[in-house]
């Protein structure tokens, strides 16, 4: 949608909420004429009207036929070019909620066609001030490689919009609202978006790789088009605000490491596709609340260092194909409810260090008797040829066993018990 | 209208360096604020040692001004004149990759990008993540 559009009906939404009160009144007072209302006019009553707390950001240099980009934190200097930098961007709804960025070297730069704010994602942002209460509720994010609503609980202060890590390499369009959009209100502002040229959902993008890293204050991560993702790495890093995740398309991903690391309130996880994951170095380390895992398919995964570490509700682990895997360091550490852990896992491993693999664990004696003789199974002869087990119960005598034969193969050996 | 902004500039700043930088960065920025252009030193070279960097849309003018002696602008006339000085001394545009004994800029044309100047510069980002 063009500027224009917007245009032909001038009214000023940033002087106050009145102004916005009494145009929507007139909407809907008067029978005797029918005004043109621009979509995102439309928007702003749908969303603002009934003075909600948030913020609307639209990166056009002039909107509503009034200025709302400059150059300058002061507001000074007009945006009219592409390409000029961006210190101040008018807040669209009558909450004057006003971004800005006062060091001239982090300010985003404006691009036209499609109309954004493009980031170096090395310290290009703009700085918005939460008021008291914060925003929770939703944020509608619109880049240039997708536009998704995501729950959000941001506290009261400094919020930055962009950043080093950023879904997209532009912002085309925000929008926050201190309460739950309603499906509608969602779809609509999303579809102003899209209009108005940014990506829609994420499904030519292949690497993931830091896009909400971070982001603490997301608290309902949607199900969005992740299908061509090779690489989710660090992808949830630290979102440690959400408490659940939906099934999103993992099926050509090859790379999960540290993907969900420090998602400390997940309790659950869905039954993902990872059949073509190679790598799950700290996928889920410090996924605290997480007390039962899925049976994911493993089946082509090698490293799988640290992935489980300190998932410290995890009570029981599922029979996972880890046949190919050949880094086991730390893996299950610092588990330390693990207690029950199925038998014949590591049967078919060729090479493998097993160092501190179940440090700080509840085993039970079933447990570590078995996890001792799946080694043994395996054969390996060669390599690091190391396993620790602290916590939990000492292995008996068949346990025993298995670690006399690891022992005259080479390996070091350590668990409960000191046996 | 086209901008007056036509380059980019990607500054590497040896983490020794980072408060006289940020000195420098206040003469030749438009904003007060331009005395936190330099923040944590999250890159490092081959070597291990570590940078700040930042990068920019610039004038064409930048590089010339950047040689020319400075003065204190009218956003900062308290500033530390030659603190600013001596980062200017350092400076070294487009010379190759950053080393810890200068302040290594890569000046380009403004639809270069950012994460091109910095592989130019030969950093990495420092792991974020241990333990």
């Amino acid at each position: 949608m063009s500027a224009s559009i917007d245009n032909l009906i001038n009214v000023n939404f940033t002087k106050g909420r009145n102004d916005l009160l009494n145009f929507g009144l007139k909407l809907g007072g008067r029978g005797d004429h029918n005004p043109y209302i621009s979509p995102l006019n439309r928007l702003i009553i749908l969303l603002f009207s009934n003075n909600e707390q948030g913020a609307f950001y639209i990166p056009r240099p002039i909107v509503n036929g009034t200025q709302a980009l400059f150059q300058d934190a002061a507001g000074t200097v007009p945006v009219t070019a592409d390409g000029d930098p961006v210190g101040l961007m008018i807040d669209q709804s009558p909450n004057e909620h006003t971004a800005v960025q006062s060091t001239s070297a982090a300010r985003p730069t404006y691009n036209a066609s499609p109309d954004r704010l493009s980031l170096d994602k090395v310290d290009d942002a703009l700085i918005i001030t939460v008021p008291a209460g914060g925003f929770v509720g939703t944020m509608v994010l619109a880049t240039d490689e997708g536009t998704v609503s995501y729950g959000v609980d941001i506290p009261a202060g400094e919020y930055e919009i962009g950043g080093v890590y950023f879904p997209g390499n532009a912002i085309n369009g925000v929008v926050f609202l201190n309460s739950a959009m309603t499906n509608i209100e969602k779809s609509n502002t999303e579809e102003y978006f899209i209009e108005n040229g940014a990506g829609v959902d994420y499904s030519e993008v292949t690497s993931f790789s830091d896009y909400w890293r971070d982001r603490s204050e997301i608290t309902e991560f949607p199900l969005i088009d992740t299908s061509s993702g090779t690489s989710f790495d660090r992808a949830w890093y630290n979102c440690y605000s959400l408490t659940s995740f939906p099934l999103i398309d993992t099926s050509s991903g090859t790379s999960l490491n540290r993907t969900w690391r420090g998602c400390t309130s997940l309790t659950n996880l869905p039954l993902i596709d990872v059949s073509n994951v190679t790598s799950f170095a700290q996928s889920w380390l410090y996924c605290s609340s997480l007390t039962i895992f899925p049976l994911i398919d493993t089946s082509k995964g090698e490293n799988f260092e640290r992935a489980w570490g300190a998932c410290s509700s995890l009570l029981s682990f599922p029979a996972l194909n880890l046949s190919k895997g050949t880094r086991f360091f730390n893996t299950w550490s610092s588990c330390t409810s693990l207690a029950s852990f199925p038998p014949n896992m590591f049967d078919e491993v060729i090479t493998s260090d097993f160092t501190s693999a179940f440090n700080q664990t509840s085993l039970n004696q079933e447990s570590i008797d078995g996890i001792l003789v799946s080694i043994v199974t395996s054969g390996i002869a060669t390599g690091t040829r190391a396993f620790d087990q602290s916590g939990g119960s000492a292995p008996s005598s068949t346990g025993e066993a298995a670690i006399d034969t690891l022992r005259s193969r080479g390996w070091t050996v350590s668990v409960t018990g000191g046996y | 209208m086209m901008t007056k902004y036509q380059q980019r500039a990607t500054i590497a700043v040896p983490e020794p360096l980072i408060a006289e930088a940020n000195q420098l960065a206040l003469a030749l920025g438009e904003s007060a604020a331009d005395d936190k252009t330099f923040n944590t030193a999250a890159w490092q070279d081959a070597e291990g040692n570590l940078y700040a960097v930042s990068s920019t849309v610039a004038k064409p003018i930048f590089a010339q001004i950047a040689g020319q002696p400075l003065q204190a602008p009218d956003h900062a006339p308290d500033m530390d004149l030659a603190a600013a000085t001596r980062s200017q001394a350092l400076l070294q545009i487009n010379g190759g990759i950053a080393t810890p004994d200068v302040i290594a800029v890569i000046l380009g044309d403004r639809l270069e990008s950012a994460q091109d100047h910095i592989k130019a510069l030969g950093l990495t980002p420092i792991p974020q993540d241990t333990p």
